[in-house]
């Protein structure tokens, strides 16, 4: 089998012809109308948002930055516009249960109305009740009654009085009350002189006196009830008085919401409680401004609280949440500290985002929800009850037990589209039963789009939407070609396009600085490169130094030479949202033993399960392959060596298994070459991720010591699609410094790490002779009839001790 | 200047006031206690102990009838004369703290015997007697008690009886008008009144022929000239006490002040006028 050819230079990066870009500069393009790529999520949208049976919520999956935010918000807007406004939503006074505030629907743009006249029916009460009771007839009436009462009770007594006086006996007031003394001449008697008086008038005057008081007693006895009457009698009055001081008013009202039921009552309310609380209205210059009970109190019962007001809004409104707490989405009623006691009412009570969005769509961000204590229960809670009801986390699990408000709930009828990375999506329809019922519809959004013409075109508006939008300078031709190009680098994959529409909003900004830093009002493919290049510089400090620590060889990675046993293999490292590749030594050992492959980086805990899964396979393919027949002798081990942290992937299977085949052929390995890519167990070389941060980890480590020609990476073939290297990679290949060669099997890896064929079995079933594959297969009979003899001298051992 | 004795509302030093332990007479004590702090009187208050209920109270078969719980208790002279020094003391206090309060001179005397008689020896002819409207009549809201009735019927000098507390906004005087001599006497405490609280004075025109109306209003205004008093005059609707009460009721005044001689104080009707009128009524001699 002959070893691959390095690529061509036109292989390790697609360009993008800034001639196939019908345009000068992006002024030229026009806006993007649709949104590019997001077929399916849109289509997703459109059903879900479309959907009116209750459960059919939408969850729109995508990772950060990828603009679910702007496309769902536009598709929304877009839709709500031509949807009806839903309504206003007031919050009035209970007037038979104060605790409980009643919710009132009215047209959108009604609530406002409905809360100016109520106000003004407040001023209007506060004149007309006080000059209703000022009045003249109102004074002489309750005069009237007075007088009356007063006269009752006079004539009751003047009675008494005139029978006393009848009899000689006058009433004298006591220092606590009154009592009956006989007269003579205009003199009270006393003791003596009342003895002196014959027995017969002695015995009258007591008789007499003792009627006398029970008469009194009596009248007394009656004046309560009298004064009970007689109040009656002025509450009657007061009713009928404050009847006709808010009739008209209430009246006038009600005409003015004929369609209203809701509000027809409620003022049909307010009439009766003014009534019902006439007595306080009457003494309001007694009561203090702001008492509980006091006039300013009663009359603030009568005003509206607007929770929803729509009359601005044209369509359904969409509301965005942006802290997303309990109180946010259901609401909460507030409390004002009066001489340090806390206080509320119906009009303190705040609208949440359910509140704001009934009617229409409320987007919010998963992880926000889900951060959020009790929020995520409380969504689910409104949207399983179909009504939002205001309760604070106190109510709800009593922390605090005093007595709080309890709105009436408002019915709900919103669409709530939830944002959120897949993972999220995926742990909640695992683990939350409710998830799937409320949030049927997934919203699933690309990340990549395919490369072609077409879509180059709609990416280039893409990129004037964004110019514009953001109001940066204009791209010319080659600088959206530029930009196409490090988008296809940014999917990782020449044959595709990144949609993370954050990132490539940040890049156009950057070159767009970097323009007006050089002073152009175009931004040209120089500002991009140098907007690109910068983000790196920005970033690779981490990097540089490891690099500076593998030129100073603290780092140990051979470029040159040829060791048995040892190779370079490519790690990745993310940073932050930075990439880069860099080279690690692998070393492999191979010694007699009982077929096992120590994966030393498993042993310490140090690397992750793929990266075992990996070890695994290759040992297998070794048993599998030239060991059909016989018993693995072996004991290898792998490692990474000055590797101090965790080890996961099994991109690094191929190198580590071209190192045990060196260690197992005695057959030293190219340093100047660096492997990366996986292993099956029939020996294919599977892909890998971030290829391209790979190759060039290895050529900055290289062209820091100075290209030689013989340098290079071996790269898995279908890895080949995926490259989009830098452009010092591409002009070192193209110069013949740098190759990069794709390996289809570990044959053609070993080949060119070795020099040496790999060999393929022949009729005989054995491998050609001083192929590798012959070496290793001899090596490893070497090692099993080792340990046969190994095992009968163990066993003669034995015998001769038991014998 | 004969002008400036009538002024002097015929030389007022002292305010009598006549006291029970009640409620009413505690409140006509404080407004004595003001009256005289504004316009330098002396006060006295005459606390009598009424001697035909001592002896009544000696009656075996004497008993007490409460006003509001409408029971019978037995009465004795000991508990009345234990809770008669009791009522005497609470009004020395009261009397003491009002002293100090409005930075006046003021004593008071204990007697006993007859309210009237003792009233009318404690007095001299400076004085100016008030009493409260209601006596034992408070068992008949309104009435005026048996006490006022008969000072303003028997006293030889001013007598102010107390009905409700005038309010503190600036309402007028008003004064009773109706009688060509007894009138400038009246107008003459009124103007004081007026003078010294800083009010405006209304007076009150009884209806008549014009000829006599004309000569009444003449009377009064050329009394009133060069006084230095804002005055407007009023006719009245009526001469009855309803229509006069109606009057000061209509105007808010602060006090109605009457002559002794007016024939609206004449029997029957001048007792309903001193009870329809709410604010103080001063009776002139």
């Amino acid at each position: 089998m002959p070893a691959p050819d390095p690529l061509a230079p036109d292989a390790l990066y697609r360009r993008c012809d800034p001639a196939s870009l019908p345009f000068d500069t992006t002024e030229e393009v026009a806006d993007l109308e649709q949104i590019i790529g997001q077929d399916r999520a849109i289509d997703a949208l459109h059903f879900g948002a479309g959907m009116a049976s209750s459960g059919f919520n939408l969850f729109v999956l995508g990772p950060n930055g990828i603009g679910k935010h702007t496309v769902v918000r536009r598709f929304l807007e877009e839709r709500a516009a031509s949807e009806a406004t839903p309504p206003d939503w007031c919050y009035v006074h209970n007037f038979e249960e104060a605790n409980h505030p009643q919710l009132l629907r009215l047209p959108a743009g009604t609530g406002k109305r409905l809360r100016e006249d109520l106000d003004n029916l407040v001023d209007e009460l506060r004149a007309a009740i006080p000059a209703t009771f000022e009045s003249d007839e109102y004074q002489s009436r309750i005069h009237e009654l007075q007088q009356e009462f007063n006269q009752r009770q006079e004539e009751a007594f003047q009675e008494i009085q005139e029978e006393a006086e009848g009899k000689d006996i006058t009433l004298l007031q006591t220092p606590a009350g009154f009592t009956f003394a006989p007269v003579r001449d205009g003199e009270v008697l006393g003791p003596e002189e009342f003895q002196k008086l014959p027995e017969d008038e002695r015995r009258q005057v007591e008789a007499d006196i003792s009627h006398l008081q029970e008469r009194l007693q009596w009248v007394l006895r009656q004046v309560p009830k009298w004064r009970k009457e007689t109040q009656e009698k002025v509450r009657e009055v007061n009713r009928e008085m404050a009847d006709f001081a808010v009739g008209h008013l209430i009246d006038g009202l009600k005409d003015d919401y004929p369609e209203h039921e809701g509000v027809r009552r409620h003022l049909d309310a307010i009439q009766q409680d003014v009534i019902d609380h006439v007595d306080q209205f009457r003494h309001r210059h007694q009561q203090e401004e702001d008492d509980g009970e006091g006039y300013e109190a009663l009359l603030r019962r009568y005003r509206a609280n607007i929770l929803v007001d729509n009359g601005q809004l044209d369509g359904a409104p969409v509301v965005y949440a942006d802290l997303p707490t309990h109180q946010h989405l259901v609401g909460r009623v507030e409390h004002r500290a009066q001489q340090g006691a806390l206080f509320t009412d119906y009009r303190l009570i705040r609208p949440g985002a359910l509140h704001r969005a009934n009617g229409g769509y409320l987007i919010l961000d998963v992880r926000k929800v889900l951060m959020q204590p009790f929020a995520w229960e409380g969504l689910k809670r409104a949207l399983y009850a179909g009504e939002v009801r205001i309760e604070s986390l106190d109510q709800i699990y009593s922390f605090l037990a005093t007595v709080s408000l309890e709105p009436a709930p408002m019915p709900l009828d919103v669409k709530v589209v939830l944002l959120g990375d897949r993972f999220l999506y995926y742990l909640l329809a695992e683990y939350d039963p409710d998830f799937r019922e409320l949030f049927k519809v997934q919203a699933d959004f690309e990340e990549e789009l395919p490369r072609s013409d077409d879509n180059n075109a709609l990416y280039a508006r893409l990129i004037g939407t964004l110019v514009r939008r953001d109001s940066l300078r204009p791209f010319d031709r080659a600088a959206v070609a530029r930009v196409i190009e490090r988008a296809s680098r940014m999917a990782d994959d020449s044959e595709r396009l990144s949609l993370h529409a954050g990132d490539l909003a940040d890049l156009l900004s950057e070159a767009d600085f970097w323009a007006g830093e050089a002073g152009r009002d175009q931004v040209t493919a120089d500002d991009v490169q140098k907007a690109v290049a910068k983000q790196a510089y920005r970033a690779e400090r981490v990097r540089d130094r490891m690099q500076e620590a593998v030129q100073r060889d603290i780092i140990m990675i051979a470029t040159s030479g040829a060791e048995v046993g040892q190779i370079n293999g490519l790690a990745v490292l993310q940073l932050g949202g930075f990439a880069f590749g860099r080279p690690q030594r692998i070393t492999a050992t191979a010694r007699l033993g009982d077929g096992e492959v120590v994966d030393i980086e498993r042993e310490t805990e140090m690397g992750g399960p793929i990266h075992s899964k990996g070890v695994m396979i290759l040992s297998n393919f070794l048993g599998a392959r030239y060991a059909l027949n016989r018993p693995l002798s072996l004991a290898a081990s792998l490692t990474f060596e000055q590797s101090y942290g965790m080890i996961e992937g099994d991109s690094a299977s191929t190198a580590e298994l071209c190192a045990l085949l060196s260690a197992l052929a005695g057959a030293p390995l190219k340093q100047s070459l660096a492997v990366t890519g996986s292993v099956n167990q029939h020996g294919e070389v599977q892909a890998i991720g971030g290829v391209n941060e790979k190759i060039e980890g290895f050529f900055d480590t290289c062209a820091g010591r100075g290209l030689d020609g013989t340098q290079g990476v071996l790269i898995p073939k279908a890895n080949v699609a995926h490259l989009m290297l830098r452009e010092d990679v591409r002009q070192a290949a193209e110069a013949g410094r740098f190759a990069i060669y794709p390996v289809a099997s570990v044959d053609e890896a070993i080949a060119l790490l070795t020099g040496l064929e790999a060999g393929e079995r022949g009729g005989d079933g054995q491998f050609p002779e001083g192929t590798i594959n012959r070496r290793v297969e001899d090596r490893l009979e070497e090692l099993s009839q080792l340990h046969k003899r190994a095992r009968s001298d163990e066993d003669d051992d034995g015998d001769g001790q038991s014998g | 200047m004969a002008s400036q004795a009538d002024d002097d509302g015929a030389g007022i030093r002292r305010l009598v006031v006549l006291l029970d332990a009640s409620r009413g007479s505690r409140a006509a004590l404080e407004e004595a206690a003001d009256l005289a702090a504004r316009r330098g009187f002396e006060l006295l208050g005459l606390f009598v102990e009424e001697e035909a209920l001592l002896r009544s109270a000696g009656l075996p078969f004497a008993r007490e009838i409460g006003p509001t719980s409408a029971s019978l208790r037995p009465l004795d002279p000991a508990r009345i004369e234990r809770r008669l020094r009791a009522q005497a003391r609470d009004m020395q206090q009261l009397l003491q703290g009002l002293t100090r309060r409005y930075a006046i001179t003021a004593s008071l005397e204990v007697a006993r015997g007859a309210v009237v008689a003792q009233a009318l020896a404690y007095i001299t002819p400076t004085d100016l007697i008030v009493v409260g409207k209601t006596g034992w009549s408070s068992l008949r809201p309104g009435r005026l008690g048996s006490t006022p009735r008969s000072l303003v019927a028997q006293a030889s000098l001013a007598v102010m009886v107390l009905g409700e507390a005038a309010g503190a906004e600036a309402h007028p005087t008003m004064v009773l008008f109706d009688h060509p001599e007894a009138g400038p006497r009246a107008l003459a405490m009124a103007t004081q009144i007026a003078r010294r609280d800083g009010r405006t004075l209304t007076v009150l025109l009884p209806p008549a022929d014009p000829e006599t109306l004309a000569d009444l209003r003449r009377r009064a205004e050329s009394w009133l000239a060069g006084r230095g008093v804002a005055a407007e005059m009023q006719e009245l609707a009526g001469t009855g006490p309803e229509a006069i009460a109606g009057a000061v009721r209509s105007a808010g005044g602060r006090a109605l002040v009457v002559s002794r001689a007016s024939p609206a104080l004449a029997g029957q009707a001048g007792a309903r006028l001193i009870e329809a009128v709410a604010p103080p009524v001063v009776v002139v001699p």
